[in-house]
């Protein structure tokens, strides 16, 4: 008889543990598959006392495998070679015309051009590498998209709070642009205005973006006219810190992100007519501070569904991490303390070509 | 993206409106009654700092002609007295009292007015800036208001900032002066 009950608790004792086990993590591991995400290669950034990267904003890897990084302390652009070394500092902070008041989203155009967009001038700032100075300077209607080359022509994409989001133009690197159709949501009622970042990508005669609210992957043409699109799964917010409740019972936030969708900001093409789509679930933590994780969809055309979705990874699991994509090949920023010191690395991993 | 100043920052009320309205601002009417009478209280504690210094400012928008007379000065030492809930990056001045600190030989220090949350202090570390928390003891209204800035020049002390009734003999501005060390 004692023997018969000691069989129903051990199983009952195992689903409470098990339970209690779940119950640790906040929200359900967004690492579903990292069999695609191959880390290969790790860079550590050799930075010196007056040149190291205090906030990170925004980082660009070029053809050679030079990497740029925009420093938000000192509002500028630290330049490292693909070993990592230290090789200039870019522009500096004021208004003056090699100086930046508010650098973000880096664009490496070709081995001697870097587009920084200073959202606090509202110009895109053409910067010659090998003369070391802006050589031109893009007036801005206001917070844009990185600014992309196609074919020689220069694109961003502009959030309008009247009109929706516009598509610009400049077929040559000088003046104000044309302004194209406008890409209806992609800045509505979304946080992305404050990043400053519409997730726009171009390659040859394509553009892609988000529509409607970030459902659909719309293709459109270089006059910004859709022609075709793809549905995209909505993301719930995943990777919320575990101290959040804590924080809520704190009266520190002011709203519950877990309701909120996940933020899309960066799109990529990659090989094979597939898509690289970033998320952010990020949160607010007292105002300033801004914690979060960034997720890696990706997406085929062909096979029209999601095909791997992954968290990621960084040391520090609340940092969000800087990102760039060049070809198949991720970039990612960590930076974390290490004993007394701080680390930065740039690590690489490959999306593998058997995904989607 | 937008761009914040200490003048800008001393005027802050936070992103969100005030939820108690005129209740608010009344207690608002005591806290600057209160402000007064402190001043009135430290005027015949010590002489006023701003009139001692002859580079001291009330107006933050002067730092920069400031920054440049420091520059040419001897080994200058910076406290930030700031609330951790104050965006850091967000100030277009920071990075130029970092550069006169180290420039100079001397050390720059946050003050924060209160404990900083984990993720908080690891953006300050990450920065590769000290920080000391100097809280206000009693809850009495401090002597400086946050955002403010403390530069240690020898025997001088210069102040700049919105809200600054400290004196030579302040109590904050010795701590801070002893956290530097």
């Amino acid at each position: 008889m004692r023997f018969r009950s000691f069989r129903f608790i051990t199983p009952l004792l195992l689903t409470v543990l098990a339970g209690c086990e779940g119950a640790k993590e906040a929200t359900p591991a967004a690492t579903s598959s990292n069999r695609s995400l191959t880390s290969f290669a790790t860079v550590r950034l050799q930075e010196r006392d007056t040149a190291y990267i205090a906030k990170s904003n925004s980082l660009a890897v070029s053809a050679n495998g030079q990497f740029f990084v925009v420093d938000m302390l000192t509002r500028r652009i630290l330049r490292f070679d693909a070993a990592g070394t230290f090789l200039e500092a870019i522009g500096r902070q004021g208004l003056g015309p090699n100086e930046f008041e508010g650098p973000s989203l880096l664009t490496v155009l070709d081995d001697s051009t870097l587009v920084v967009m200073d959202a606090l001038r509202r110009q895109a700032v053409l910067w010659n590498l090998n003369s070391k100075m802006a050589i031109a300077r893009l007036p801005l209607p206001g917070l844009t998209s990185p600014l992309v080359r196609a074919n020689g022509v220069l694109y961003a994409a502009a959030a309008d709070p009247l009109h929706g989001t516009a598509g610009l133009r400049w077929r040559s690197a000088q003046g104000s642009p044309e302004r194209l159709g406008h890409i209806l949501d992609v800045h509505r009622d979304r946080l992305s205005s404050i990043w400053g970042a519409a997730a726009v990508a171009v390659s040859g005669d394509s553009v892609l973006f988000f529509g409607g609210r970030s459902e659909y992957l719309i293709m459109a043409d270089s006059e910004w006219q859709p022609r075709d699109s793809l549905p995209i799964p909505r993301v719930a917010r995943r990777g919320i810190p575990l101290d959040l409740d804590l924080s809520f019972g704190n009266g520190r936030n002011i709203y519950d992100v877990r309701a909120q969708l996940s933020e899309p900001f960066g799109l990529h093409f990659l090989s094979g007519g597939r898509y690289a789509l970033f998320h952010l679930d990020y949160n607010v933590v007292r105002n300033t501070t801004i914690v979060g994780k960034a997720f890696m969809t990706v997406v085929s055309s062909a096979g029209s569904s999601q095909c791997i979705d992954v968290l990621v990874p960084t040391h520090d699991p609340t940092l969000i991490p800087r990102l760039s994509l060049r070809a198949d090949t991720l970039f990612v920023l960590d930076q974390f303390e290490r004993s007394d010191s701080v680390v930065v690395e740039i690590k690489k991993y490959r999306i593998g070509a058997d995904v989607c | 993206m937008l761009k914040l100043s200490f003048e800008r920052l001393g005027q802050s009320t936070g992103v969100f409106p005030h939820p108690f309205g005129s209740q608010h601002r009344a207690r608002s009417a005591l806290v600057v009654l209160a402000a007064l009478l402190g001043g009135v209280v430290a005027g015949c504690v010590g002489e006023p700092l701003e009139k001692a210094a002859p580079l001291a400012s009330t107006s933050p928008t002067s730092d920069e002609s400031a920054i440049e007379t420091l520059r040419r000065s001897a080994t200058v030492a910076v406290v930030l007295f700031q609330t951790p809930t104050e965006c850091l990056t967000c100030s277009a001045d920071l990075n130029r009292w970092i550069e006169l600190a180290r420039e100079s030989g001397g050390a720059f220090l946050i003050a924060l007015s209160e404990e900083p949350s984990v993720e908080e202090a690891a953006a300050i570390r990450r920065m590769r800036l000290s920080f000391t928390v100097l809280r206000n003891r009693r809850g009495r209204v401090s002597s400086i208001v946050p955002p403010a800035i403390a530069v240690f020049r020898g025997d001088d002390t210069l102040i700049f900032g919105q809200n600054v009734t400290a004196n030579r003999r302040s109590k904050l501005l010795e701590r801070a002066r002893r956290a530097l060390q």
